[in-house]
């Protein structure tokens, strides 16, 4: 395992309850050029409606019996781990997890010598 | 309807697992569980692909 970002989980043994939530929201343009106070998740769409759940409706009574309690793993690689996701070794009773993202890219069509690919920024008051 | 499901966990011995990358929210687990729910979103609103000079994203509207 080389990297765990965001709001991902790397666990080895037992839990009751894993909820990792990640919420992105990402802008990509043709030239690094970083304006500040931008980006607003209250504006978005996405991040404002829930994702529906399911209802377990089913009833269904599990009962675990472990003869031999131990897990044995040789080897798991894993390059990284991201958004939110949950790697775990052991046990648990529910693992919810959610992840929303929204990629913005903004491309230049002017040549870069001009910098006319930049809008004057109004100051921010 | 009722089910009864019954779980014997004898010996999990996993040998080798080799993942690239676990992203979004997807879940690996070596072990039991009950109840998973996992659930991902991506949205390319329409402002999503701009061609033309960069303007910063909306800011944050003060409430």
């Amino acid at each position: 395992m080389i990297s765990v970002t965001r709001s991902a989980i790397f666990q080895i043994g037992d839990s009751v309850n894993l909820k990792p939530r990640s919420l992105v929201y990402a802008v990509q343009r043709g030239v690094p050029v970083y304006f500040p106070y931008e980006g607003d998740f209250a504006q978005q769409e996405l991040f404002k409606e829930p994702i529906p759940k399911l209802v377990v409706k089913e009833d269904v009574k599990t009962t675990f019996i472990n003869e031999n309690p131990n897990i044995y793993v040789d080897s798991i690689r894993i390059l990284g781990m991201g958004g939110s996701s949950v790697l775990q070794v052991g046990s648990n009773c529910e693992i919810d997890t959610e992840s929303k993202v929204i990629n913005i890219r903004q491309f230049i069509k002017e040549d870069l010598e001009s910098h006319a690919y930049m809008i004057p920024t109004s100051k921010k008051v | 309807m009722k089910m009864n499901y019954t779980v014997v966990n004898k010996e999990i011995h996993v040998g080798d697992i080799n993942i690239i990358g676990l992203t979004g929210s997807s879940v690996l687990l070596v072990g039991d569980t009950e109840h998973i729910s996992s659930a991902s979103a991506f949205d390319t609103p329409p402002e999503a692909l701009i061609i033309g000079p960069l303007a910063p994203l909306a800011p944050e509207t003060p409430f």
